[in-house]
């Protein structure tokens, strides 16, 4: 049995089905939130990107916002530019409407100001939401759903309650022909030879075990004095031996099944099965780009504890002590701190593999219901 | 009776969930063994015997090599585990 979702003009299918307005570029977030302040129904989507970087950042953003313009719980999109920027409003409108989505772009300079691209932006966008409200849920199977995988925020518990139980849940979408996103590059560091050995081909192997090592010479680089907060075994108080543990407690959130694919930050995901996105530990900028790569829903893992929630794609918190879930039970969706206490780590990813399907079909994720909006997207230079 | 989780059914060492003290009892993929020293929450036991230069094997990989001969029930941490890599 599969899950109820909305099924896209290219075959893709959403757990949502939301209208975007988006900006293209910085300048125009004020009439993006304007635009939505009117419909409060549509999801504004703002950032701090569009023009003033590097060719390899206008890359990156320009492929995240067209990635997100095309994510599946997308039904249409409005675009909103300046007119002299980088990133064209135009481009991405394009990008969505080649895959079958409503998709419109204004630009605030040609439009004449902030006013008249408002009230055209209404009008569109209030024409968007009538179309979307026609398209009804029905039944998707699972081999259409990508599922991101976060953890944040991580305690000792982590990699023995939360992750392993997730893990759980990984293989038994992957088994469903489904895929999953592992991504935090650097939360892999140490896992070199064991991940480039996970991989299905020799070549993606050799792709993971440059990347990993990259990351490492690249944090030792960053943190300098700092970098042992990173790459160590953690907590050797708290009973951890070596970094290969700590860096496996993280990553078997991702299951025990082969590597099928290695994908660049925000990059569409190309193949079902376990697929590694390189991406940043930190957690918004792993969520943003992970939605960016086709990702419909993610299951984000807490030690200590995360408000954070994406615009448009559910987060589901798994927290990996029950003192947590007690704690800040209104940002919590389920406890894995069960384990410790007799559950056992299939029977709980049993109880999440249920969820998933529950919030797969509409059910709002503790983050969506507190408007946990939050979108970073990752950079690699400096603005000019 | 103290109470373990063993990650990986593959693995020789499952993580402690309350503190061990020496001579208590744990079960382990069914089989019952004895903590051979007081080990601390969320520390890792032994749960088969470990060869010298043989992998500690946690999640299903190994997490380093044993720098002595372990025995079911012992205490496994830094002083006898070593990073492959280190």
């Amino acid at each position: 049995m599969g899950f109820m979702g909305y099924l896209r003009a290219n075959g893709s299918a959403g757990v949502r089905n939301y209208v975007l307005v988006m900006s293209s570029v910085s300048c125009v977030n004020g009439v993006v939130n304007a635009i939505a302040r009117e419909l409060p129904e549509l999801k504004p989507i703002t950032h701090t990107e569009g023009c003033g970087r590097g060719i390899q950042d206008v890359a990156i953003s320009s492929r995240t916002l067209a990635g997100l313009a095309k994510n599946p719980n997308v039904f249409a999109v409005l675009v909103i530019g300046l007119g002299c920027e980088f990133i064209k409003a135009k481009g991405l409108a394009e990008q969505a409407k080649a895959i079958g989505k409503p998709s419109e772009f204004l630009e605030v300079q040609a439009e004449g100001g902030t006013q008249k691209t408002l009230k055209k932006g209404v009008e569109i966008a209030k024409e968007f939401l009538e179309q979307s409200k026609k398209l009804k849920r029905e039944e998707i199977e699972f081999d259409k759903l990508i599922l991101g995988l976060e953890c944040g925020g991580s305690d000792a518990l982590s990699g023995i309650t939360a992750n392993p139980v997730l893990g759980v849940c990984a293989d038994w979408l992957v088994e469903q022909g489904g895929t999953v996103i592992l991504s935090e590059t650097t939360e892999m560091i140490g896992t070199e030879e064991i991940m480039a050995r996970r991989c299905l081909e020799p070549e993606t192997g050799e792709k993971v075990r440059a990347l990993i090592k990259n990351q490492e010479k690249l944090t030792r680089e960053l943190l300098g004095p700092l970098a042992g907060l990173v790459i160590s075994p953690g907590n050797i108080e708290g009973g951890l031996s070596a970094i290969q543990e700590k860096a496996l407690g993280c990553i078997i959130k991702a299951g025990t099944y082969p590597i099928t694919a290695l994908v660049d930050y925000a990059m569409p995901v190309s193949k079902n099965g376990l697929v590694i996105m390189d991406s940043p530990g930190s957690d918004i900028f792993s969520l943003t780009g992970m939605c960016a790569s086709g990702a419909q829903l993610t299951v984000f893992t807490t030690g200590r504890g995360s408000p954070a929630g994406f615009p448009i794609m559910p987060v589901i918190k798994v927290s990996s002590n029950t003192e947590l879930f007690e704690k800040m039970n209104d940002d919590i969706d389920l406890d894995a701190g069960r384990v410790i206490n007799g559950l056992t780590i299939p029977e709980a990813g049993r109880e999440l593999v249920l969820l998933l399907k529950e919030v797969a079909s509409g059910k709002l994720t503790r983050a969506e219901i507190n408007h946990q909006d939050l979108l970073a997207i990752h950079t690699i230079g400096p603005a000019f | 009776m103290g109470r373990v989780i063993l990650i990986h059914p593959r693995d020789n060492v499952a993580v402690v969930c309350e503190e061990l003290k020496k001579g208590m009892s744990f079960e382990a993929q069914g089989i019952k063994l004895v903590a051979r020293e007081d080990i601390p929450k969320n520390h890792k036991v032994a749960v088969s015997k470990i060869a010298l230069g043989k992998a500690v094997i946690k999640y299903g990989e190994s997490i380093g090599i044993a720098t002595k001969e372990i025995e079911p029930g012992e205490w496994v941490h830094t002083h006898n585990l070593k990073s492959e890599e280190n």
